[in-house]
């Protein structure tokens, strides 16, 4: 009989106790990251041409700031990307809870219609929202800015919104529908009862979502290009028709602090959701 | 299968008594083709203890549902102090229920937990403080108002559903009183 000390086999999911898997998982890691890595790094390089390392310089980070299309660009995706996520949550929990609470004809036929944005490849939906925009719903030019981005804003939404939906969804699929019965026989109106007790169950796939959509939109190229005018230019579109001149670090230096930008918002989101894990998960 | 339903509840000989304060008239609830509860009579006096025993699926819950006011009963009605309340949402009447699951709202504390049913009635916040404090020592759970549900054994979150039911439904008696009835 074997000794009750003696170390066992791993299990098939102990992934840390054996070294083949460690190597995949490190090899994946650096895979990941180091293209991300090295153009953090090549952000500070000292050269114009952007190959050959050079030595240390903040010198693109201050062209990056003081380029003033550069911050327009910065500050319509930014801006895009608030509204699209305000907007794309409340329709995605709105089309969630329509979904997932009611029975009603052609129920198949819209839930369908709702994950259809999400398989349609990127390329068709960019050209049908150019071609929406142009013959069917002109969005009109020469709007002060921000109503200028509202065609941008628009296309993100029909996009981001079934993300949400569907991550809010599957949350809701975890529901106790007794908890709902129970605020009602204390007293509580069908209103009560939706913000009392469903919209805080909703909370970490609203979170979830919000942080999709806001990031789908922050970096989407595809649509954004086909529904973009000259006055709206957003981020990725800046940097496209930066690289078509020259790979400069300046593109680095701007694009670090996109990452910068979105790693601290994906950091909040997830601290929020955290806490709202630990309150209440384990019941 | 033997006769099973809630039926058996009210013995032959039970003396009725002139008002009863809940009372159920030949209720038959179908889901179906399924027959839950099968007209069923019976009548709980103020201040009566009544326990309803039965198998599992008999009905026994169909029919607090449908005092509850999440069913409607296919036939029959019931009457709460001598009145029909069919045409009374849930979150009218004056009844209250622990849940199966127990249904403690998760992100609410204990305590929150309890005061649901006073502060959807109205009640003022002092007040509110004080009876849910009396409620928690009625269930011995006075000094666990600050926690959360997931920090509470099976059996204590049995007890804040309990004090959350009766505190809801203290209300009715109090109102009750109040009014003379």
């Amino acid at each position: 009989m074997a000794s009750p000390f003696k170390r066992e086999k791993p299990g098939p999911l102990e992934y840390m106790r054996q070294w083949p898997l460690r190597l995949i998982v490190g090899g994946t890691l650096v895979f990941l990251y180091l293209p991300l890595i090295t153009l953090m790094v090549f952000s500070f390089n000292d050269s114009r041409r952007n190959i050959v390392w050079q030595g240390f310089t903040f010198k693109y980070y201050e062209k990056a700031l003081t380029n003033d299309s550069l911050i327009q660009a910065f500050v319509n995706s930014l801006t895009i990307a608030f509204f699209c996520t305000i907007i794309s949550v409340i329709l995605g929990a709105l089309a969630a809870v329509m979904l997932w609470r009611f029975r009603f004809p052609g129920k198949t036929a819209v839930e369908g219609s709702m994950a259809l944005p999400i398989v349609v490849p990127e390329i068709c939906m960019g050209v049908a929202m150019l071609v929406f925009f142009a013959r069917v719903f002109p969005w009109p030019t020469g709007l002060p800015w921000p109503l200028n981005l509202g065609a941008i804003t628009i296309a993100h939404i029909s996009f981001a919104f079934p993300f949400v939906a569907t991550v809010v969804r599957a949350r809701l699929s975890s529901f106790n529908r007794e908890l709902e019965e129970a605020a009602k026989d204390l007293g509580a109106s069908e209103w009560r009862t939706f913000w009392d007790v469903l919209v805080p169950h909703m909370k970490p796939g609203l979170i979830a979502g919000a942080l999709l959509a806001f990031t789908l939109s922050l970096d989407d190229f595809v649509i954004t290009f086909f529904t973009a005018g000259p006055d709206t230019v957003t981020f990725p579109v800046k940097v496209y028709s930066m690289l078509r001149f020259a790979v400069t670090p300046e593109v680095n230096a701007a694009s670090t602090i996109l990452i910068v930008v979105t790693v601290v918002l994906t950091a909040v989101g997830l601290h929020l959701q955290n806490q709202n894990n630990s309150k209440e998960s384990k019941a | 299968m033997t006769d099973a339903s809630p039926t058996q509840a009210t013995k032959p000989g039970t003396v009725v008594k002139p008002n009863p304060i809940i009372s159920f008239e030949k209720i038959t609830k179908r889901f179906g083709k399924t027959v839950a509860v099968d007209n069923v009579s019976l009548q709980i006096q103020e201040g009566e203890f009544f326990a309803l025993l039965g198998p599992s699926g008999c009905g026994k819950t169909t029919l607090l549902r449908m005092l509850a006011g999440f069913e409607t009963p296919s036939e029959g009605r019931i009457l709460i102090d001598g009145k029909d309340i069919a045409p009374l949402p849930p979150n009218k009447r004056p009844v209250n229920m622990v849940f199966q699951s127990y249904a403690v709202f998760p992100h609410m504390k204990v305590s929150e937990n309890v005061a649901y049913g006073l502060k959807m009635d109205g009640v003022a916040g002092g007040e509110i403080k004080t009876r849910v404090a009396e409620a928690l020592e009625l269930v011995k759970l006075d000094g666990y108002g600050e926690r959360m549900p997931d920090q509470l054994s099976g059996g204590q979150r049995q007890r804040v559903a309990l004090a959350r039911a009766l505190e809801a439904a203290a209300r009715v008696v109090a109102r009750r009183a109040a009014l003379g009835a």
